[in-house]
C-alpha cells in the first residue's frame, strides 16, 4: 500500500519536474522582457561570457600548451571581458560618409570589422561587403563598364524597413540613430533580411566560431557580444566604441582615409563638413529608406 | 452552434482514428515513420545548436544563405496557404449558390483546409531559427506593424473556423440531422472574409518590400487569391477521386465539373495577371530592378530549374485552359481529373520556388543561387506527412458520415 502511494508521489513529482522544465524558457523570457534592466542584463551576460571564454581558453591551453601565445592571450582576453550597456548621448545622430575616390577596395575595413565585432569565422560574409559596382548604376553617369569598389554595410536608415517588419520588435532605431538588434529577442525568421535593400543583415546559420585568443573583450550588449546560433546580426557603427567617443573600427582601419564618421548634429564634426562641402548621395534612394551612410567623390569619378 | 455537437464530432474523430483496417494502419504507420525521420533531422541536425546546444548542425545545412534567406520552406508555406481556399469555395457553392451535388464534398474540403493550414504553419515553425522563442513571443504581438504577426492571426483563425465547423457538422450529421441555416450562415460570414484574408495577408508579407522589386507590386495579392482559388479546388477534385477509389462513396460528376471550372477560371485570371505584370515591366524601359527580376525569372538566374518551373507554369496553365474549352472534357470524369492535375502542377510551378527565390535578386550585387539540400527536402517531406496524417484523421470521419447519410 505504502509502496503504491510512494510510486504515485514519485510519478507526480516527475510530472511536475517535466512541466517546470518545459515552462522554463517561457519564464526566462518574461523576466527578460518585463523585469530586467539593460544594465542587469549586461552584467549577467558578462558573467556568462567570462565563463564560456575561460572554458574555451582552458581547452586551448590544454591543446597548445600553457606557455603558448594563444593560451596566454586567451586567458588575458577572458580577464578583460566587459559588457557595457552604455546608453545613447542626447543630441547625437551618427552618420558616415565614404569617399569613393579614395576607396581602393582593399577590404581592410572588412577585416578590422570582423576582429572588432567578434564576427564568426566559420560563416560566409562579414558585416561589410565591398561590391564592385558599375558606376553608371551608382551615380547614373554614362560611364559604361567602369567598376568601382563600394563598401556596403548597414546604412542605419532613418526609415528602416527591417525595423517595421520585425514581428517581435527585436530591432529598432536608438535615439542616436544606430539601428540595433536585441539578440535575446530575435526569433530568426529573417523577415528583416528580406526587407533590407542593401543586404546588410547577416544570419548565424550555425553556431558562430571565434577563437577566444582573438576575442575583442570590450563589448556592448547590443553590439559585439558573441552571438548565439540562428539570430540576425549586422553593423552597429561599433556601438561599444562610438558611445565612448571613439570612431568605428573600419574608420580607423581604412588606409586611405576614405571613411569619415561623426555626429550629424555637430556642425564641426567631420561628417557634417563633408556633407556640407561635397555633393553626397546615398544608395538606392528610391527605396525610401533615408540612409545615414553617404557616398561622395572627393577627387572626381575617374582616376 | 452548440458545444455539445462539437464535442460529439471530436469524440467521433477520435473514435474513428483508433479504428481501421490494415490499409488504414499501414498508411498511418508509413506517415508516422516519415514524420519521425524528419523530426529527427530537424531536432538533431537542422536545429541542433538551438534545441540541443551542440556545436554542429544548424540552418547552414539548408541551401539558404544571407543572399537568399528564404527558400523551400517559405515557398511551400505560400503554396499550402493557397490550398486552404478549397473549403470556402465548396461552402459558397453549396450554401450560397445552391449547388446540391457539391454538398457531399463540403466536409472533405474543410478537412483539406485544416490540413493545408497546419502544413503552412508548420513550415513557418521549422523555418524560424528560434522556434520556442517564436511560440511565446509572436502571440504577444510586440510589433503590430509587422504583417507576419497578422498573417499568423488570420491563418490560425481560419484554421479554427474550419476545424470547429467541421466537428460541428460531424456532430450534427451523426445524429441524423442536417446542418442548420444559422450554422451555415455563421460559417460563411466568418470563413469567407478569412479565406480572402489568408491569401491577401500572406501576399502582404512580400508585397510591401521595396527591397524586392519582383514582389513589390500591387498585383501580388490578387495573384495569390487567384492561384489559391485555382489550386485549392483542383486538389480537392483529386482527393475526391482518391476517396472514390478507396471507399464506396461516389460523388456527382457535376461536383467535379464545378470544382474544375472554378480552378480553370482562376487559372485564367492568374495568367491574365502574369501577362499584365510582364507587359508593365518588360515592354518599354521601366524600373531596371523589376525588369532584371522578370528577365531573370524567364531566363533562370539562381538556378536553371527556376526557369523550367516558370515556363512549365505558363505552358501547363495554357494547356489546362485549352483542355477545358473542349466540350468532351467537361463531360468526362477522367478528363476533368486530368484537367485538375494540370492546374495543380501549374500552380506548384508558379507559386513555390520561382516566386520566392527570384525575389531575392540583389539590387546592389550580381547573382544569387539557391538549391534545396537533402536536409530541407527531408524536413519538408515530414511536414507533408504530418499534414497528410491530419488530413486522414479529419477526412476519414467526414467520409464515413457521408456514407452513413447516403445509406439512410
Amino acid at each position: 500500500m505504502v509502496d503504491v502511494e510512494r510510486r504515485r508521489l514519485l510519478k507526480m513529482l516527475a510530472l511536475a519536474a517535466a512541466v517546470a522544465i518545459s515552462l522554463k524558457p517561457v519564464i526566462d523570457v518574461r523576466e527578460l522582457l518585463l523585469r530586467k534592466s539593460l544594465g542587469e542584463r549586461a552584467k549577467e551576460l558578462e558573467e556568462e561570457i567570462k565563463k564560456w571564454c575561460l572554458e574555451r581558453a582552458s581547452r586551448i591551453c590544454k591543446e597548445k600548451g600553457f606557455e603558448s601565445p594563444e593560451c596566454r592571450l586567451a586567458v588575458r582576453k577572458c580577464e578583460l571581458v566587459s559588457v557595457s550597456a552604455e546608453p545613447p548621448k542626447p543630441g547625437t545622430q551618427y552618420a558616415m560618409a565614404i569617399d569613393l575616390s579614395r576607396c581602393i577596395g582593399c577590404r581592410r575595413c572588412v577585416y578590422a570589422c570582423m576582429l572588432e565585432n567578434n564576427v564568426s569565422r566559420n560563416l560566409d560574409e562579414g558585416w561589410i561587403v565591398v561590391e564592385e559596382l558599375d558606376l553608371s548604376e551608382v551615380i547614373g553617369a554614362p560611364l559604361k563598364g567602369e567598376k568601382t569598389p563600394v563598401p556596403i554595410s548597414c546604412m542605419h536608415c532613418e526609415n528602416p524597413p527591417c525595423v517595421l517588419v520585425c514581428p517581435v520588435a527585436a530591432t529598432w532605431v536608438e535615439p542616436d540613430g544606430i539601428v540595433v538588434i536585441d539578440y535575446a529577442r530575435c526569433i530568426g525568421c529573417r523577415y528583416c533580411m528580406a526587407a533590407c535593400p542593401y543586404n546588410a543583415r547577416r544570419f548565424n546559420w550555425a553556431k558562430p566560431v571565434i577563437p577566444v585568443w582573438q576575442l575583442n573583450p570590450h563589448m556592448h550588449v547590443y553590439g559585439n557580444v558573441p552571438r548565439e546560433a540562428h539570430v540576425v546580426e549586422k553593423c552597429t557603427f561599433c556601438i561599444h566604441r562610438v558611445r565612448r567617443g571613439l570612431p568605428p573600427a573600419c574608420v580607423e582601419a581604412c588606409p586611405t582615409g576614405a571613411r569619415i564618421f561623426g555626429n550629424l548634429e555637430d556642425p564641426n564634426s567631420p561628417v557634417r563638413r563633408v556633407i556640407d562641402e561635397y555633393p553626397c548621395f546615398t544608395l538606392l534612394p528610391e527605396a525610401g529608406t533615408k540612409p545615414k551612410v553617404f557616398y561622395f567623390f572627393s577627387g572626381g569619378v575617374k582616376r | 452552434m452548440s458545444v455539445r455537437e462539437i464535442i460529439k464530432g471530436l469524440c467521433y474523430v477520435i473514435r474513428t482514428a483508433v479504428r481501421g483496417g490494415l490499409a488504414y494502419w499501414s498508411t498511418v504507420l508509413a506517415l508516422l515513420i516519415l514524420v519521425a525521420y524528419s523530426l529527427y533531422v530537424w531536432v538533431f541536425l537542422q536545429h541542433a545548436p538551438v534545441l540541443l546546444g551542440v556545436d554542429y548542425g544548424g540552418l547552414a545545412l539548408t541551401g539558404m544563405s544571407d543572399r537568399v534567406p528564404w527558400g523551400l520552406y517559405t515557398s511551400l508555406f505560400i503554396f499550402w496557404v493557397g490550398i486552404a481556399a478549397s473549403s470556402i469555395i465548396c461552402a459558397l457553392a453549396v450554401y450560397v449558390f445552391g449547388s446540391r451535388e457539391t454538398a457531399a464534398l463540403v466536409e472533405l474540403a474543410k478537412a483539406q483546409a485544416c490540413a493545408s493550414l497546419a502544413a503552412a504553419i508548420l513550415f513557418i515553425l521549422v523555418d524560424v531559427g528560434r522556434p520556442l522563442r517564436t511560440l511565446y513571443l509572436m502571440p504577444l504581438m510586440l510589433n503590430p506593424l509587422s504583417v507576419f504577426d497578422w498573417d499568423m492571426v488570420v491563418l490560425i483563425s481560419y484554421l479554427l473556423a474550419n476545424l470547429v465547423s467541421l466537428l460541428y457538422s460531424l456532430g450534427v450529421k451523426l445524429e441524423g440531422g442536417l446542418v442548420g441555416e444559422r450554422a451555415r450562415k455563421a460559417y460563411i460570414a466568418l470563413a469567407a472574409p478569412l479565406a480572402i484574408a489568408v491569401h491577401t495577408v500572406t501576399a502582404f508579407i512580400f508585397q510591401p518590400l521595396a527591397a524586392r522589386p519582383y514582389w513589390n507590386t500591387a498585383i501580388l495579392a490578387p495573384e495569390f487569391v487567384a492561384t489559391a482559388f485555382a489550386s485549392g479546388p483542383a486538389l480537392l477534385a483529386l482527393s475526391a477521386m482518391v476517396v472514390e477509389k478507396a471507399t464506396r462513396l461516389r460523388f456527382n460528376v457535376n461536383a467535379y465539373k464545378l470544382l474544375v471550372r472554378v480552378s480553370v477560371v482562376s487559372t485564367i485570371v492568374a495568367l491574365y495577371l502574369s501577362l499584365s505584370e510582364v507587359e508593365e515591366a518588360l515592354l518599354y524601359p521601366s524600373h531596371p530592378a523589376r525588369q532584371r527580376a522578370l528577365r531573370c525569372l524567364l531566363a533562370g538566374c539562381g538556378g536553371a530549374y527556376l526557369a523550367v518551373m516558370e515556363w512549365t507554369w505558363i505552358i501547363l496553365a495554357l494547356a489546362s485552359v485549352l483542355l477545358h474549352l473542349h466540350p468532351k472534357t467537361r463531360a468526362s470524369r477522367k478528363l476533368l481529373l486530368v484537367n485538375a492535375l494540370l492546374v495543380l502542377l501549374a500552380i506548384v510551378c508558379q507559386k513555390t520556388l520561382p516566386l520566392v527565390v527570384t525575389g531575392f535578386l540583389p539590387l546592389l550585387a550580381r547573382g544569387i543561387s539557391y538549391t534545396p539540400t537533402p536536409t530541407e527536402a527531408a524536413i519538408a517531406l515530414g511536414v507533408h506527412a504530418l499534414a497528410g496524417l491530419i488530413y486522414l484523421l479529419l477526412a476519414r470521419p467526414a467520409v464515413l458520415v457521408e456514407m452513413e447519410a447516403g445509406r439512410r
